[in-house]
């Protein structure tokens, strides 16, 4: 049988494609798939963190609207007592004060607006 | 002679950089906003001063940087030493280790009153709706090559929390901390800047002058119960969430409580006050020219842009949306206040709705979003979190 030495020639040419065309264009394929997949995975992982947030918030809302009848419904059991800690009471005069206050301020405020208007202000 | 040219060499001059002296042009930029036009004072002058300080030359051979950290050196005879970081390191680790942002949200918990959004539960969804900036910008970072961690850290930046941005940075993408940490801290200063002309745009005239009923009042009992039935309900759902979550309606709790005024008056003021100079201190401070000025912190400084605008959007168009379907009308501008940004999105919404009504008052009303934002982003963040480590 005739064993011929193997050609250096197609060899080398088939590196040098390889190395110049193939190669490149297969790691710029291996790079725009990688980067679809990514981004198929960033939209999907956006999409689910929204849903889980408006899901939270949904259920807060819900929570909040019913707090108030289902503490009527305890209420009617168990009546919310006037509180026994001093600081509350506090809360509420210091409250109580605020409003009295702004309706001073409200009314004095009205006062001078129809003064200036209506040019009967005098000096003050 | 030669004594003092050795000296010369030690000086911040003789080894400034262009980038250094940038740097701290940008914090006495960051102490001028503040001073001057009364942006953020409270966190542009700390983090100002800390980018003039992080940015001095340093002398080789000192540890002085807030990333000389301590670490154990291995000896030319084979024994090990225990080398000291420096003392910036020390007050940075709180940042770099989780530490200062849910110290800060007690502090939030026991200054937020939760009342006007227990008044008007439908205006919490606008708290959620204003979070689809931190998933658009999370999925834009992706497509410009950042990877997930970084997207995720980037992303938050337009939940305008700047704790939760620290937080979530630092337990996802440590690197980009400062970058992160500024543009969050800035954009919430240029809110009064940026929401306007995107509130404007998306609303008519006659949206803008919707009044809303007045907040009912809310009982003693429904405050109290708020913080922990809120607490379990949202990290039932998002465990992620339950650092900054619980320490929020743990802080909220000492509040409504009543009985821990003294706890709560501590977390409200000294503090979080201490916390937010440490904070703001020592995120300066980590502005490094060489590690900060980079191609990458101006993309993230892009992308925390488009977060914010996208963040307002989304809020103002779900309000837009709800009115479709319900009977008393919400004032879309109040839609905006759900990018968090405690209470200066608010009070941008009063001051947009007053320029068409003086008479009318959004103050109130735009608290709910505002207080749901909050909660919307340390959501969000909980949720990026567990998705991406």
């Amino acid at each position: 049988m005739d064993f011929s030495p193997i050609d250096p020639l197609p060899s080398l040419l088939s590196d040098i494609v390889m190395a110049t065309l193939i190669k490149p264009y297969l790691a710029q394929a291996t790079a725009d798939v990688v980067r679809q997949e990514n981004l198929a995975e960033g939209g999907t992982i956006a999409v689910v963190g929204l849903l889980i947030v408006f899901l939270v918030l949904i259920f807060l809302s819900v929570f909040i609207a019913t707090l108030p009848k289902v503490l009527d419904l305890i209420g009617k059991f168990l009546p919310e007592s006037d509180d026994h800690h001093p600081i509350a009471h506090e809360e509420h005069d210091e409250d109580a004060e605020l409003e009295l206050l702004a309706a001073i301020g409200f009314v004095l405020h009205t006062e001078f607006q129809r003064q200036v208007s209506t040019g009967s202000g005098g000096k003050s | 002679m030669d004594i003092f040219w050795e000296f010369l060499q030690t000086t911040g001059f003789a080894s400034m950089t262009l980038g250094n002296l940038i740097m701290i042009v940008i914090g006495i930029i960051f102490i001028s906003l503040a001073i001057i036009k009364d942006y953020e004072p409270l966190l542009l002058v700390p983090i100002g001063m800390g980018a003039v300080v992080g940015n001095i030359p340093m002398i080789p051979g000192m540890s002085m940087s807030v990333y000389a950290t301590e670490s154990w050196v291995v000896q030319d005879d084979g024994s090990i030493q225990y080398v000291m970081g420096s003392v910036l390191s020390y007050l940075y680790a709180g940042v770099s280790l989780g530490i200062y942002p849910p110290l800060i949200f007690l502090g939030i918990g026991a200054m937020t009153d939760f009342s006007t959004m227990l008044s008007n539960p439908k205006l919490v969804l606008l708290g959620a709706a204003a979070q689809v900036g931190v998933f658009l910008t999370f999925f834009g970072a992706i497509y410009l090559n950042f990877t997930f961690a970084e997207a995720g850290a980037i992303g938050i930046i337009g939940g305008a929390d700047g704790p939760t941005a620290i937080f979530l940075a630092a337990q996802l993408a440590p690197d980009l901390l400062g970058a992160i940490a500024i543009a969050a801290y800035s954009y919430m200063a240029l809110v009064p800047v940026i929401q306007p002309p995107i509130m404007r745009f998306l609303t008519t005239k006659e949206e803008r002058l919707i009044r809303m009923a007045p907040p009912r009042k809310v009982t003693k009992r429904e405050r109290i119960i708020f913080p922990v039935a809120a607490f379990l309900i949202s990290t039932l759902i998002a465990p992620g969430a339950v650092v900054l979550l619980g320490m929020l309606f743990f802080g909220n709790l000492l509040k409504e409580s009543m009985v821990t005024e003294r706890l709560a008056a501590t977390a409200r003021t000294a503090m979080i006050d201490i916390v937010t100079i440490l904070l703001g201190f020592s995120v300066g401070a980590s502005t490094q020219a060489d590690t900060f000025l980079t191609s990458q912190s101006l993309q993230i400084f892009g992308l925390g842009a488009l977060s914010f605008a996208i963040a307002t959007a989304g809020g103002v168009l779900f309000a837009k949306l709800m009115n479709l379907f319900l009977k008393e009308k919400i004032n879309p501008l109040v839609g905006a206040a759900g990018v968090s940004a405690v209470p200066d999105s608010a009070r941008v919404v009063q001051m947009v709705g007053q320029q068409e009504d003086p008479h009318n008052f959004l103050l109130m009303h735009a608290m709910a979003p505002n207080v749901a934002g909050v909660v919307g982003s340390a959501i969000a963040a909980g949720v990026l979190w567990s998705v991406l480590t």
